[in-house]
């Protein structure tokens, strides 16, 4: 088993018995119990519960690390999309303005002609 | 064969004239031929711009999903941490809740700056997708065409060379404007193809990454979500019924009714999984070119069953009780 595997296994085993320290069941079979039992098992629920926040956000940690990691290459690749987009808008806007100056031009031909 | 020589080998007409107007008609026969060929291409980058458009709005879907998946996955985990200190409370000393709240509290602030930089990061790529869909949305094809034709005007009005130039029987003018948008959506799609392919094993990786954050945070909702309805089931249903109390609360059959019915259904959990990895089937047939839009269509369906079960989280958060 890969060490990968091994922390699956770990966080879903912990997942399990902390559902089962949360449910009715748990609750039933814990009535009529002695103090120190009834506080010892929530003390051992709320460590369960801790171990399994702890390895979820060491995982969830690494899987942001690395997404992290490609944030740059989204940027250039935005930039780049944008930069596509102007060189269009660009040939629209200098064609717009050659056609109005070229209005003009055709204008001032006319008087001088 | 040209019409010209068969039909000169028929027809007792003048050839001079005749063979003037079988050339102006094969020209203008050429011109049509060119300009079929023309719309045809042109058709090819309009399926093509379409595609990526579809593809783009799915990704700006994908990422609103993601983000509200996250801000409740957040939720969930404080509700169900809630719990479980409201449930262990009573038998700890003042000096254990205490230590107790401070270690919950920092590891769950941990959570959620975690959701919260896999929320901004996911808004990157939203911002990502919109910058293609902008691109294969813009309508500067036409407007570039538009104007081409108005320059062309501009210009027949100073010179009569141009203003009565035609191509067959049609004016330079009429040809301008749709040729200049056929060249100008090639390189429309041009450029979003190369940018896919540029950056296809970056976005790959990502949405295998977003794929594993995903997975992991569909257990750990799923845990959460099944936490909190077992609380519930316990606070409203289970203790009332096993007290030494003769009554049982007046509206505890309806409430019980309630708790049984309007539970979540934890495979839903599971539908930001199958979003993510139906996401990257989809890029990959992008950048292959296969991608079927009837596929685009149903993965919305995914992104609707996300946000419907981000509602149904928030419909049926448990009221905080003791």
């Amino acid at each position: 088993m890969t060490p990968s595997e091994i922390k699956k296994q770990t966080v879903s085993q912990l997942q399990k018995t902390f559902l089962k320290m949360m449910s009715p069941e748990w609750d039933v079979a814990l009535e009529g119990k002695p103090k120190n039992v009834v506080a010892d098992a929530a003390k051992k629920m709320l460590a369960v519960q801790r171990a399994r926040l702890r390895m979820e956000n060491a995982e969830l940690a690494s899987i942001v690390g690395k997404l992290k990691e490609n944030e740059e290459a989204l940027r250039e690749g935005k930039e780049a999309l944008e930069d596509s987009l102007k060189d269009l808008e660009d040939v629209k806007n200098v064609l717009q303005m050659t056609a109005a100056f070229l209005e003009i031009v055709g204008r001032i031909v006319a008087i001088v002609a | 064969m040209c019409e010209h020589d068969t039909i000169m080998r028929h027809l007792p007409i003048h050839s001079h004239h005749l063979s003037l107007q079988i050339r102006q008609s094969c020209v203008f026969k050429h011109c049509l031929i060119l300009l079929a060929i023309c719309l045809h291409i042109s058709g090819c980058a309009s399926a093509k711009i379409n595609q990526f458009s579809r593809f783009a709005e799915l990704g700006c879907g994908y990422s609103e999903a993601v983000s509200g998946l996250t801000r409740e996955a957040g939720n969930v985990a404080i509700d169900a941490d809630s719990a479980a200190l409201m449930k262990a409370r009573e038998p700890l000393t003042p000096e254990e809740r205490g230590e107790t709240i401070i270690k919950h509290d920092k590891l769950l602030s941990e959570r959620v700056t975690q959701l919260r930089d896999l929320r901004r990061h996911t808004q990157l790529l939203r911002s990502y997708f919109q910058a293609l869909a902008a691109l294969a949305k813009s309508d500067a094809p036409s407007g570039i065409g538009a104007a081409s034709e108005d320059v062309v005007k501009s210009l027949g009005k100073m010179s009569d060379r141009i203003k009565n130039a035609k191509v067959g029987d049609l004016p330079v003018s009429e040809f301008i404007g749709p040729l200049v948008k056929i060249t100008v959506a090639q390189f429309q799609s041009a450029a979003l193809g190369k940018e896919l392919r540029v950056r296809a094993p970056i976005i790959e990786r990502e949405l295998d990454l977003q794929q594993a954050a995903l997975q992991a945070i569909a257990e750990q909702m799923r845990t959460d979500l099944e936490v909190l309805q077992a609380r519930e089931e316990a606070l409203d249903v289970v203790d009332p019924f096993r007290a030494t109390k003769d009554s049982l609360p007046s509206d505890w059959t309806k409430r019980r009714k309630e708790l049984l019915n309007t539970q979540i259904s934890l495979d839903s959990v599971d539908a930001g999984v199958e979003l993510a990895r139906n996401f990257k089937l989809s890029f990959v047939s992008l950048v292959e070119n296969r991608l079927d839009l009837s596929d685009v269509e149903m993965m919305f369906g995914d992104i609707n069953e996300v946000l419907t079960l981000i509602e149904d989280i928030q419909g049926t958060k448990p009221k905080k009780k003791k």
